[in-house]
């Protein structure tokens, strides 16, 4: 499998060879966006052939209704065109779910450095008058 | 921007498949385990019309007791598949650290 082509990532040290502490930098580090929705996109594929591909082999059981899923993932069929026509749905919908998940995360996380910073910025300049 | 400043923006995550592998099975197995026994517990005619279906993709898994069990190793095991995947694919693609 070959590393993801991202400028960002070409210069990126690993953990802890700058100054900050490695536990710091493994705290505040973000998702990569990408290789997260593509994990979790290949896991839903599968997932998603797989349970097709069972359902295929071990045959139709009353009541099992798989092929509703068509409903909301078009060309989907329980067949096997269908099982791998699944795959790529799942690994849309994973992409897609595994992207965003990661984009919160490090959203949330710029957010926790801004107030982290902006708190020990004011900390520091809190008794500035009295210097006056 | 500081030398701190740029290390920060520099690190990424990397992932730990064996703990991904651990939280997804244990969240996978303990949520097929705990719905099957609230509904062995709430009982009725009909116990569990839609979950015992289940058992197309589980073979051996009912919902009884023991099927919950039998349940929870089986979504354990995919969990943990699952987990390991994601976290293996995600570290190969970040690359090496």
């Amino acid at each position: 499998m070959t590393v993801l082509p991202d400028q960002t990532m070409a210069s990126r040290p690993s953990l802890g060879d700058g100054s900050l502490p490695p536990q710091l930098a493994l705290a505040f580090a973000p998702l990569h966006k990408r290789a997260f929705g593509t994990a979790l996109g290949l896991a839903c594929g599968l997932l998603f052939f797989g349970f097709t591909a069972m359902y295929l082999i071990r045959g139709p059981v009353e009541g099992t209704n798989l092929w509703l899923l068509g409903q909301y993932f078009k060309f989907y069929r329980v067949t096997w065109p269908g099982a791998f026509m699944g795959f790529v749905w799942g690994f849309v919908v994973g992409f897609v779910a595994g992207w965003f998940i990661a984009f919160c995360r490090n959203f949330m996380l710029a957010i926790s450095i801004f107030v982290i910073r902006a708190k020990a910025d004011l900390n520091q300049s809190h008794d500035f008058l009295d210097h006056i | 921007m500081t030398e701190n400043d740029e290390s920060l923006n520099a690190a990424i995550l990397r992932l730990n498949g064996r703990a991904w592998g651990i939280a997804a099975g244990l969240f996978l197995g303990g949520g097929l385990f705990i719905a099957t026994n609230i509904l062995v517990l709430k009982g009725g005619p009909n116990v569990g019309k839609h979950l015992r279906l289940l058992a197309v993709f589980f073979p051996g898994y009912s919902v009884t007791f023991v099927g919950s069990i039998i349940g929870f190793v089986y979504a354990f095991v995919l969990g943990y598949a699952v987990g390991r995947l994601i976290g293996g694919v995600y570290n190969k693609l970040v690359g090496p650290a």
